[in-house]
């Protein structure tokens, strides 16, 4: 039977799971919640709960008896299901639980500026003092990946999705954010070359845009 | 080891615990912002980017040569030296769900406390981590601790979000047996009753100067 994976009409918390899904062919029925014309739709289905979710929430997964809301315990479950959680060294999981929290954080800043600001004028306020915040990090991330193919090496592991997701987010607001990272540039143009994943963006299953809900003050319209 | 945080509970309370219990030797290193309307930070900030960390970041977490930034990171790297991930896949399943479910519990709560406008909040908080904390009550059932037979780091981090919410209103926990059980059953853990009763543990402040509510 196919897995299940239940998420908005847009990017969010889901996509780097979706990512996942497609890179590895796993055979899967995507299950799409409108989020800007039928949101009650989830509401619905949220309260009736037919998978018996412990935390009804969104994304969530179900594969036979594994039933899993939080987009890191899904992301978890993947890798471990499909090998993407490195070689299973002290090291290695050292760095994937480093730098998931790490691009939570840079996924966060970019949340709260897109969600926080309610109009043009807070909006433009905090745009450079997020983007500040950000920098740094991002620099980090840089040195961290160094010249290596993915961030644990030369095999690609779940957090490499989450850093492509996280880094298409702010790109599209802040289009120079890479400019004198060429590794990251790089990392980027690597992951899209990935067969599989260049079939999957340039099909209609890929939702290229919004990159969060309607709620939004950038991103999700 | 040395674990480095504000001089608050916080994100660092839990590793306090987990240092604790395991018995790990270590230097608990606060940081203390200054007083309004400055609130200020240079201690930290003038120091910050010469450790040896690639993320710099508070909580940090140095064991001799390995420096470890983010609290889940930190949790997961003393659980994985003392076995305290979950012994089954079920388990390790039911920690990476709470380890989630917990820092959203924990995103709603400091955005409460820090909010400017706390007063006005609280009523509206009060009534919806009431649904929040009946879902974890549901989810511990009658399991000894939250992923199933053996303690895990979740349970430190629920310990401490639970403790912080008794002090905004005891009822929250105390309409659950369970839960009243669970932290009955934490604080009776060796380590951690000859910790709280000594002088290293830190009964406040929960949060840092500029909060509306456990700044204290
Ligand atoms: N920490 C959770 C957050 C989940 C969350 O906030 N989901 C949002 C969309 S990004 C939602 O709309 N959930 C549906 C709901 O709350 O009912 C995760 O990582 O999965
Ligand atoms: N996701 C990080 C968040 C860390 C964080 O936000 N730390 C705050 C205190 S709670 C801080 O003051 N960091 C110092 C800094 O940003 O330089 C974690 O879980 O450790």
């Amino acid at each position: 039977m196919p897995s299940i994976f239940g998420y908005w009409t847009l990017r969010g918390l889901g996509q780097a799971s979706r990512f996942i899904l497609e890179y590895t062919g796993e055979e899967y029925q995507d299950v799409r919640f409108d989020a800007i014309n039928a949101k009650e739709k989830w509401q619905e289905e949220k309260t009736k709960n037919p998978h018996g979710l412990e935390f009804p929430n969104l994304p969530f997964y179900v594969d036979g008896d594994i039933k899993l809301t939080q987009s890191a315990a899904i992301l978890h479950h993947l890798a471990k299901k499909h090998g993407l959680a490195g070689a299973n060294t002290e090291e290695e999981w050292r760095r994937l639980d480093l730098l998931e929290g790490v691009l939570g954080d840079v996924r966060m800043t970019f949340a709260w500026l897109c969600y926080g600001c309610r109009d043009e004028a807070s909006f433009s306020a905090q745009r450079p003092v997020m983007r500040e915040r950000v920098t740094p990090v991002i620099k980090q991330l840089s040195a961290s990946l160094g010249s290596k193919q993915w961030l644990l090496g030369d095999k690609i592991s779940y957090v490499d999705f989450l850093l492509y997701d996280v880094l298409s987010n702010w790109l599209e607001l802040e289009k120079d954010l890479l400019d004198e990272l060429p590794n990251l540039q790089q990392f980027r143009a690597r992951f899209e070359a990935l067969p599989a994943i260049k079939a999957y963006m340039q099909s209609e299953r890929f939702i290229k845009w919004p990159l969060s809900g309607p709620d939004a003050f950038f991103g999700g319209k | 080891m040395e674990l480095a945080y504000w001089n608050i509970r916080g994100l660092a309370q839990p590793i306090r615990l987990l240092l604790e219990y395991t018995g790990e030797k270590y230097e608990d290193k606060k940081f203390e912002c200054g007083p309004a309307p400055d609130y200020d930070k240079s201690c930290w900030f003038d120091i910050k980017e010469k450790l040896k960390l690639d993320f710099p970041n508070l909580p940090y977490l140095m064991d001799g040569d390995v420096g470890v930034t983010q609290s889940n990171a930190i949790m997961r790297y003393i659980g994985r030296k003392h076995d305290l991930l979950g012994k089954t896949e079920q388990e390790r399943v039911r920690v990476d769900i709470m380890e989630n479910q917990a820092m959203d519990f924990r995103n709603g709560w400091v955005r409460l406390c820090y909010n400017p406008n706390f007063d006005d909040m609280k009523e509206g908080y009060l009534k919806s981590v009431k649904d929040v904390i009946a879902k974890f009550s549901k989810f511990l059932g009658d399991r000894q601790w939250f992923a199933g037979e053996n303690l895990t780091v979740v349970d430190f981090v629920m310990y401490e979000l639970l403790d912080q919410h008794k002090l905004l209103d005891a009822t929250l926990v105390e309409a659950h047996d369970n839960l009243t059980k669970f932290m009955k059953r934490f604080e009776e853990l060796e380590p951690i009753k000859a910790y709280m009763a000594s002088d290293r543990f830190m009964k406040g402040p929960l949060n840092n100067k500029m909060a509306k509510f456990g700044a204290e």
